[in-house]
């Protein structure tokens, strides 16, 4: 047993090489203080399996093995199925993959996976691109939001993709939206997802000052107001079937999630309406969706 | 910061690539322009308050079941509690943030509860000095000034004409103050301070006895004074909330204008005051004795008002403890009301651990250090993004350009 | 106990005598018996396993690496489409030093499609840093995957066993098949000690500098050297368990061979056949069979009896630019001999064509014709192409 285990130990260690103020580093610290030390990460080539540390030396004191990218899925449930043969079905196996891992490369494994209905947690901290390589456009890149490979020439049109839609029309026990904006709401739904057996699917926000072009000190705040500008809403679905809202603050407009990020400043300046209706559209349908 | 543990032969390297350690030895520090500083700073309720007195940070240690530490926070700053829970008109609850939720904090009350509990602890006394200090007037002044003095060891007698101590207040007395409040507050004031207080003394400068002669200093605060009582001619004239040094053996105190006569509701000021005046005796004492290395009081050193900007009435986790009925004046209140009312407290500029600053932090570089009843940044690991100085509600963390 | 089963059938049955504990299952023509039949007896309980039905071949290697590398024994089985599908992770198995056993039923790639014997599907992935061993009989078959699990606990390193399509997974032959409790002695479970393991977390493939690089590479290049020893060593002891001894190398007649003709897979048995007739006919012929292609068995290469002066190599397989893949490891290890040896390269049977004696003879006459069109140094001669 090496040292680190031998006592109540920090799971998340400092001297990593995510940059200031990375939302993804903190979605996944908070996502370890509630999962806690019985938990194997299986994480694909993105942000977080490049600044977990350069080998021989890691950030992390759980297990991770670092996959190949469009193989999360797989390699989780290959994970959970090796520990249940040999008898062990506590420890969470948590794949633990970017935008581009979950919504492109990453999905048709995690479409198996989910079919299977197999025992892990798969959560994306989505950050909105490969922002890895280098800021490039996914399919999780909101409409209008400049990249390298949406340029101002050429911004995305394509609306982002709607990933828990998806998930739930897998039927799968539990799937929700989740943000570092919202701490308590992310843990609630961490200890509930911990404690149910089968495929569990959490969309984490994860705002990147580095490629969203914000301040840093801003990082929190930025996912906060995507939430109030339901541009990124909370909510959960159970069994593919049964959506329900989380708690919320107060809507606003969507210039007050906008005005924070260069990445919108051409959006901005000239369609943002056209944004914020669309915003609004999708609100009301998931409004529809959703149980009192 | 932890070395680098390397792998330096082939059958030292793992046959699987799994990691020998943690990145703990790599100091990102060096990424940072800006350095995240936590300091507690003055909350507009301090910031409004004559006396100065540090009210979130005396709140922040009742909160935490540190009663007496509260009180001792309290009496460093206003050692005649029990007078002000009465009597002040506190501006502290003008400026109160909370009003913006819901209803201020009922600073006064708590005040009164706390004084009226009273203590057993003695004070810290500093190093003796050999130095004698006369202070004629028993009014909150007199005695301010002469609780400070004693705290930083000079010996000191209060003297008064009169047969009961406590100078202007004793008109006050029965209806507004209670006799028995009036006698616990300066008797507690004594012990702490260790000073000597004479009623009915016999004053004559012109034949001045064996200890108005044999004394370094004395400070007449003529405020409570009957009108017949003459300073002497080589008495100074010393404002004590003018940037002035003391000169003289004699000082008349003068107060300014909107001080007099004496207005019981004003009392923090006079209470100021005397520790003003205290404050500038001792430094000139101190230059007088030749004596080296005493230090200047802390309780002095100006400490930075929070940015208003930075307090975000939007984040403060207020888990709904609503306001109960607005309090009637002569009420005192019980130890249970008292706690509930402070817990209301919002710890603006003051640093109560609810490590929201330590939950953003991307870096695991900002930790709770309860020794010190605050957060402490490793500066070895932080990256200075500035998210703990943005998400902290009460502006106790500034980012400064700081060279490490 | 003797069964007559095919050769899909004995590397299910295989799977279940070595106890593994995780099949990743995705069905391709002609390796569907095997997850078939697996699925059946790991339903009825003969075999305690997790059996997954992935949904590509990419997540069915995937998966036995998750279950792997926390200690469980892995399999999978697949064939050409499927095989070059999870390239990745063929090199992510290697790389991670995993000792995840699958069978691969040799089959050609497409387009255009074909789904018979043809090896450039396994031989193409040589550079992954699997162990490639390619079965003769039925019986190989069963052997070679329980000698396959206990090389691959030992050294952590992938193997794949190759079956070739139809002329051996869907071949009846006679098998006796070992008996557990021999087997369990033979094959003890897989403890590693090393693993994702929450008593003792670590990372596992993160990003590694230039500084480290090599050395890892480099010490996985020898250990992948050594295995040929360690499948010779293994190989005895499953000898002294089940009195059949496999070797790396199988050499017919080659002390006193002029001719020598070699290959890989059933086609070698038709090649012993093809010496007896070359020798009754006044050759002196020989044959050698390479069981194993990776890591290449130079030892005991060496070591057969090659004293020929003409070596004659027939691939069931090409790299397109270059020749037959068989041919070029046989050249690479002749280049010793390089002036002392005549070696003409075969491309036969692929895509399903029958190699027999009466493919392999006229090959051998036309190669040692010295008509000029044969022995062209550099020349590989096709059978079976249109005029």
């Amino acid at each position: 047993m090496n040292e680190h285990a031998q006592k109540k130990r920090d799971l998340f260690t400092p001297g990593h090489f995510g940059c200031p103020g990375c939302g993804a580093t903190l979605a996944m610290r908070q996502t370890l203080s509630v999962l806690g030390e019985d938990t194997i990460v299986a994480m694909p080539a993105g942000c977080w399996s490049t600044l977990i540390g350069i080998y021989p030396y890691t950030c992390l004191t759980v297990p991770v093995i670092s996959v190949a990218f469009g193989s999360t899925a797989a390699m989780a449930a290959g994970i959970k199925a090796g520990l249940s043969i040999q008898g062990n079905d506590h420890t969470t196996v948590l794949a633990w993959a970017g935008d581009g891992g979950t919504f492109d490369i990453g999905l048709q494994a995690l479409s198996g996976a989910a079919e299977r209905n197999d025992d892990i947690l798969f959560i994306c901290y989505d950050n909105e691109a490969y922002m890895n390589t280098g800021i490039q456009r996914s399919s999780a890149t909101p409409a209008g939001g400049w990249t390298t490979t949406t340029p101002d020439s050429a911004l995305k049109g394509q609306k982002k993709k709607n990933m828990v839609e998806i998930m739930a029309a897998h039927r799968i026990p539990y799937a929700a939206t989740a943000s570092i904006g919202a701490p308590e709401d992310l843990n609630s739904k961490l200890k509930k997802a911990k404690n149910i057996k089968g495929s569990r699917f959490i969309h984490l926000f994860a705002s990147c000052p580095t490629g969203w072009r914000h301040a840093p000190e801003l990082s929190v705040e930025v996912a906060r107001q995507a939430i109030k500008s339901r541009v990124f809403p909370l909510y959960e679905v159970s069994d593919g079937d049964v959506w329900h809202l989380s708690p919320m603050p107060e809507k606003v407009d969507v210039d007050t999630y906008l005005k924070h990020q260069g990445r919108f400043k051409k959006m901005l300046a000239s369609d943002h309406q056209h944004f914020q209706k669309q915003v609004d559209d999708d609100w009301q349908r998931l409004l529809n969706k959703c149980r009192p | 910061m932890q070395l680098k543990k390397p792998i330096e032969s082939l059958s030292e390297l793992p046959t699987m690539p799994s990691t020998i350690d943690t990145m703990a030895w790599n100091q990102t520090g060096d990424w940072r322009y800006l350095t995240p500083l936590v300091a507690n700073k003055l909350a507009p309720c301090s910031q409004n308050c004559p006396a100065g007195i540090p009210i979130s940070e005396y709140l922040s240690a009742v909160r935490k079941g540190h009663i007496q530490n509260g009180l001792m926070l309290l009496l460093g700053r206003n050692p005649l509690p029990g007078l002000t829970g009465r009597l002040c008109y506190h501006p502290c609850q003008t400026r109160c943030v909370r009003r913006r939720i819901d209803r201020a904090i009922s600073v006064q009350k708590i005040e009164r509860f706390l004084a009226d509990l009273g203590t057993e602890v003695k004070t810290e006394k500093s190093e003796k000095i050999d130095k004698q200090v006369v202070v004629i007037g028993s009014g909150p002044l007199g005695l301010s000034c002469a609780f400070y003095l004693g705290c930083r060891g000079c010996r000191v007698v209060v003297l008064d004409p009169c047969d009961q101590a406590g100078g202007a207040l004793v008109n006050l007395l029965p209806k507004k103050i209670e006799p028995e409040v009036l006698a616990n507050e300066i008797s507690r004031l004594i012990r702490l301070a260790d000073i000597k207080l004479e009623t009915g003394a016999v004053i004559d400068f012109d034949t001045p006895g064996e200890l108005l002669s044999k004394t370094d200093l004395i400070i007449l605060d003529p405020t409570g004074l009957s009108e017949d009582f003459s300073a002497p001619a080589s008495a100074v004239a010393f404002n004590p909330f003018d940037d002035e040094t003391v000169t003289g053996d004699i000082l008349l105190v003068k107060l300014p204008q909107n001080l007099k006569p004496f207005k019981a509701p004003m009392i923090a000021h006079y209470i100021a005051a005397g520790r003003l005046t205290a404050q500038k005796a001792f430094d000139c004492l101190v230059m007088r004795s030749g004596q080296q290395g005493l230090a200047q009081s802390d309780l002095d050193l100006p400490r930075q008002a929070v940015n208003m900007e930075d307090i975000k009435i939007e984040r403060f986790l207020v888990s709904g403890l609503a306001a109960e009925a607005e309090a009637k004046q002569e009420e005192t209140w019980d130890r249970e009301r008292a706690l509930r009312e402070v817990e209301r407290c919002l710890s603006c500029g003051t640093c109560n651990l609810c490590l929201q600053c330590v939950s953003f932090c991307p870096d695991a570089s900002i930790q709770p250090d309860e020794d010190k009843a605050a957060v402490t940044i490793d500066l070895d690991h932080c990256k200075g993004c500035g998210i703990c100085a943005y998400e902290c509600p009460r502006g106790v963390i500034t980012m400064e350009e700081i060279s490490t | 106990m003797k069964k007559i089963v095919t050769g899909n059938e004995a590397a299910a049955l295989a799977a279940k005598l070595a106890r593994v504990q995780m099949v990743s299952a995705y069905p391709i023509t002609p390796q569907t018996v095997i997850v078939e039949n697996l699925a059946d007896i790991i339903g009825r309980g003969e075999l305690k396993a997790k059996y997954m039905p992935v949904e590509s071949e990419h997540s069915a290697m995937a998966s036995c690496i998750g279950a792997s590398m926390v200690g469980a024994r892995a399999f999978t089985a697949s064939s050409s489409q499927g095989l070059a599908y999870m390239h990745e992770m063929l090199h992510y198995a290697a790389g991670a030093r995993v000792p995840v056993v699958m069978v691969n039923c040799n089959r050609a790639l497409t387009p255009p499609w074909n789904l018979y014997c043809d090896h450039t599907d396994s031989l193409a992935q040589r550079d992954t840093g699997w162990v490639q061993y390619y079965c003769a009989d039925v019986q190989d078959v069963l052997d070679a995957i329980l000698i396959a699990y206990g090389v691959a606990e030992q050294a952590l390193l992938p193997v794949m066993i190759n079956l070739e399509g139809f002329y051996l997974t869907h071949t009846s032959e006679v098998l006796d098949v070992p008996d557990q409790k021999t087997v369990d002695i033979f094959l003890p479970p897989y403890r590693p000690s090393n693993k994702l393991d929450v008593d003792d977390p670590k990372t596992f493939g993160n990003v590694c500098g230039t500084d480290l690089f090599s050395s890892i590479k480099y010490k996985r290049h020898c250990d992948t050297l050594s295995l040929e020893r360690l499948w010779d060593q293994t190989a005895a002891k499953f000898h002294r368990h089940f009195n059949r001894l496999h070797s790396v190398v199988e050499a017919y007649q080659t002390e006193d061979a002029d001719v020598c003709i070699i290959g890989i897979g059933t086609a070698t048995g038709a090649m012993r056949l093809a010496v007896d007739r070359l020798r009754k006919e006044g050759l002196k012929a020989g044959s050698l069979r390479l069981a194993m292609i990776r890591p290449f068995p130079i030892e005991g290469f060496k070591k057969a009896v090659i004293n020929a002066g003409h070596v004659i190599v027939i691939d069931r397989d090409v790299s397109f630019g270059a020749e037959g893949i068989v041919a070029q490891e046989v050249k690479a290890a002749l280049f010793d001999r390089h002036g002392e040896v005549k070696l003409t390269g075969f491309i036969a049977g692929v895509g399903g064509n029958d190699i027999s004696v009466e493919t392999i003879v006229p090959l051998v006459r036309q190669a040692i014709s010295g008509d000029g069109t044969a022995v062209a140094a550099g020349t590989t001669l096709w059978a079976e192409v249109l005029p």
